[in-house]
């Protein structure tokens, strides 16, 4: 039988899976048939306006195209 | 490791369909087209909506068998239900404007939907989205105009019988947009749509704003539209935003309604005697650049817009004007050749011949083929939300789309969102990019995907804490210097919990269906 651990969540983790949380959510209009089928999705160019910053290895928005 | 549960996710009852035509109800009012990401403003919006468009199949998923079926997500539909205000259909999956009438698979989910949600009417596009090839019928990722010819409008009448027949509730299609040019072989829009709601004898579902894009983009003037189509067959009105793209206004549902589709409603709406409701759509992804205010306030407009009804007039019995159609003139591309000729335009697979270089010469295809290429884009990064904003930081925008554009030339669209994202995985599978982290986050997100489509419960491992690197990607950073270890994330129907391996307790855990 496995061990009982006491698991201890990092700083910052919280608000962090708020996010994931928050990702999760918006799948489950995903995983059907696209929504507005005839109109214009914009999730990926919304994505893509986050780019990696080379110096700091972080993602800053305003980056895409 | 995967294991399955029973499925309960169709258990709401199919009901016995009436055939022939129904009677409509009374008025129903202001409402908006549902999507989950919208229950906040749905809520928001509570006494400003008297219904709600609910597009059916965004509420079903597709079976991964070669079969092809679909279950209502009950657990889903249960929460549309129980929305306190009224709900009308509006298909988006299943258009009828082919001479190939929409699979006969969607009829159960179809009724089980309506048994769900009591609406009370049904709607669906007149448009097509499959194309045929090699002897299979595949998905065009996109609502594509329909040949406007006799033969077209023969192809859409039977289209939308075959499906209205089978249901319980009255029926009604809604006028499309094109951006391509009009043709010189094709009657004019209005007539067209005209033609085929005669002779379907349905109601009509006018999308002021298509008819308006479709005007501003160099096709049917509205007012000319306007003049041909049946006003007395109009059951609703839907409004929408736009924004222009490369000189075509495209009809982007992007959120505040454009002011010339106001006027124009202002116009019409006294002429429209069977008149019942006002939807106002927006695409779910918009959400982030337009606030509730700016969604309560076109609620408001169509409330002012409401109140120019006319005093409704008795329903007259119009029936079917039973017309013959003498068909397409010798040697005119035929609704099929149309229909696989744009198609494949659009998806860029190989055809050629006198149609496909009139088409291509067309510059409103290449609108086509972008939209298409947006929702696709979307459509991973939405379904594989971890793996592809990882994949997306690491090889930058270009890259990606490149990558992209190179797995959609061999891999045709799926309609359904887990297909897409599955089919997208086992493309990558083949490759060897040497992005860390990628194998358990594409791991962790069809295992999500699999929870929510297939009642799959799975385990999969991670090197580092899934908290730290889940936690990154949500919040838009690189996951970095993370300490190595050993954790499982738990992946069920209901929730996610994360745990050191080894452990059976958590501190950790997400709910999947909130």
């Amino acid at each position: 039988m496995a061990k009982l651990v006491t698991v201890t969540l990092p700083e910052g983790v919280g608000n962090d899976l708020k996010k994931v949380l928050k990702i999760q959510k918006d799948l489950l209009g995903r995983l059907g048939h696209p929504a507005c089928y005839s109109g214009f999705d914009i999730l990926f160019r919304q994505e893509s306006d986050w780019s990696v910053n080379p110096k700091t290895l972080e993602l800053e928005q305003g980056g895409g195209r | 490791m995967s294991t399955r549960r029973r499925s309960s996710w169709n258990k709401v009852a199919a009901v016995k369909p009436a055939p022939g035509r129904q009677a409509l109800p009374a008025a129903l009012g202001v409402g908006m087209t549902y999507a989950p990401r919208l229950d906040a403003v749905i809520e928001a919006a509570t006494g400003l909506l008297d219904l709600l468009e609910v597009e059916p199949q965004t509420l079903w998923r597709r079976h991964e068998g070669d079969t092809e079926r679909y279950v209502v997500d009950s657990v889903l539909m249960g929460r549309v239900a129980a929305l306190p205000c009224r709900k009308v259909l509006h298909g988006v999956g299943f258009p009828v404007g082919s001479v190939r009438p929409p699979s006969a698979a969607q009829i159960p989910p179809l009724l089980a939907t309506i048994d769900a949600l009591a609406p009370t009417w049904m709607s669906e596009h007149l448009a097509f989205n499959r194309m045929a090839e090699g002897g299979r019928l595949i998905d065009t990722g996109f609502l594509l105009p329909p040949r406007q010819t006799d033969a077209g409008v023969a192809g859409a009448v039977t289209a939308i019988r075959s499906v209205a027949d089978c249901l319980p509730i009255p029926f009604a299609v809604e006028n499309g947009i094109s951006y391509l040019a009009p043709r010189t072989d094709e009657m004019a829009d209005g007539a067209y749509v005209a033609a085929v709601i005669e002779g379907a004898d349905c109601g009509l579902v006018l999308d002021l704003h298509n008819a308006w894009a479709n005007h501003r983009n160099g096709r049917q003037r509205i007012e000319e539209f306007l003049a041909e189509i049946p006003l007395e067959r109009v059951w609703e009105l839907h409004f929408a935003g736009g924004m222009e793209y490369r000189g075509y206004w495209l009809d982007a549902h992007s959120g505040a309604i454009s002011e010339p589709v106001i006027d124009v409603a202002r116009e019409i709406i006294p002429r429209l005697p069977q008149l019942k409701a006002l939807i106002f759509e927006m695409t779910p992804s918009f959400l982030d650049l337009v606030d509730e205010s700016t969604i309560i306030r076109q609620l408001e407009i169509l409330h002012e817009l409401w109140g120019l009804r006319p005093p409704e007039a008795p329903r007259m019995s119009i029936g079917s004007l039973r017309r013959t159609w003498p068909g397409d003139a010798a040697g005119a591309p035929t609704p099929p050749q149309w229909e696989d000729t744009l198609g494949a335009l659009v998806i860029d697979r190989c055809t050629s011949g006198v149609l496909a270089q009139e088409i291509a010469a067309d510059p409103g295809l290449q609108i086509f083929r972008h939209l298409v290429a947006e929702f696709r884009a979307s459509t991973m990064i939405g379904t594989l939300p971890f793996s592809g904003r990882l994949l997306l930081s690491s090889l930058g925008t270009e890259r990606l789309e490149q990558m992209l554009a190179d797995f959609w030339r061999i891999a045709p669209p799926e309609a359904f969102g887990s297909r897409e994202a599955r089919a997208f995985a086992r493309y990558l599978a083949t490759m060897d990019l040497g992005i860390p982290l990628l194998d358990e986050l594409l791991a962790y997100d069809l295992a999500v995907v699999a929870a929510l489509t297939e009642n799959a419960s799975q385990q999969v491992r991670f090197r580092h804490d899934p908290r730290l690197v889940l936690g990154c990607i949500a919040d838009h950073r690189m996951p970095d210097n993370l300490p190595d270890g050993d954790f499982v994330a738990d992946i069920t129907p209901d929730g996610i919990t994360f745990r050191p391996a080894g452990a059976v307790a958590t501190a950790t855990s997400i709910a999947l269906r909130v």
